[in-house]
């Protein structure tokens, strides 16, 4: 009896292994060493951000900053958002007026997805780690 | 308990998470060795709550310090000239200020570990 509960127990990580996702297995057999890493939150996050300001430059759509809902006028990353936009639909002239960083901090946040999707690969040295 | 055990719990702030991983990179070791890694790992290691708390402190005014901590220098430079991305940048770091310390920790425990080795060889 206890012998049919132990084997029971060593079953489920084999029903596990059964019931993941064809991707998961097709990404283990073309990549045995780790190299995609789970997709981590702080990448979607990130990335649902890029998608949603490249869509915003061109419908022009809602602002999300909570000091201009405080009413506030000015702050140094007024117009990030626009510029990281234009420099994705490739307005680059666009993209420096509304704010002279978006190009530098769109290069940041691909890295940045690209660190945390594909820890394996290293863009830059340690010391540089952007 | 043994010495490393010991050792183990007296860091800070320390989680179930972190502990798992510590145990599982310092497995390869021997015991004397194992101690001389954590001493090297205990100063590499970033406290989670101070982490939390530098991320507050862009809240007013000063943002991407945790990220300069944490070793991310571009991404520190990017939040402290655009005020944390217009603070949301430095909310969604607060929700995931966890997740940011033990992807540090984790590397600075492998780097311990390795650095031990080389030396024993």
């Amino acid at each position: 009896m206890s012998q049919a509960a132990f084997d029971s127990s060593q079953a489920i990580p084999n029903r596990r292994e059964a019931s993941q996702s064809a991707l998961l297995r097709l990404n283990r057999r073309l990549f045995p060493v780790r190299v995609f890493n789970k997709l981590n939150r702080e990448a979607i996050i990130w990335l649902v951000a890029l998608v949603w300001l490249g869509l915003n430059a061109r419908f022009g759509g809602i602002g999300l900053c909570p000091l201009d809902a405080l009413g506030f006028n000015h702050c140094p990353g007024c117009g990030i958002g626009h510029s990281i936009g234009l420099a994705l639909r490739g307005d680059v002239s666009a993209s420096w007026s509304a704010h002279p960083l978006g190009i530098p901090a769109l290069a940041v946040l691909l890295n940045r997805i690209l660190l945390l999707t594909f820890p394996s690969l290293k863009f830059f040295p340690k010391t540089l780690q952007l | 308990m043994n010495p490393v055990e010991k050792e183990i719990l007296l860091l800070p702030n320390m989680e179930g998470t972190e502990r798992i991983f510590l145990q599982n990179v310092l497995g390869e070791l021997n015991e004397p060795d194992q101690l001389t890694a954590l001493q090297i790992y205990r100063n590499k290691r970033r406290d989670p709550q101070i982490i939390l708390l530098l991320t507050l402190l862009g809240l007013a005014g000063v943002a991407g310090v945790h990220r300069f901590v944490l070793g991310q220098i571009g991404m520190g430079l990017l939040y402290f000239l655009t005020g944390g991305l217009c603070f949301i940048g430095t909310i969604i770091d607060l929700f995931n200020y966890r997740q940011l310390c033990l992807d540090f920790n984790q590397q600075a425990a492998a780097e311990a570990v390795a650095t031990v080795k080389i030396v024993r060889r």
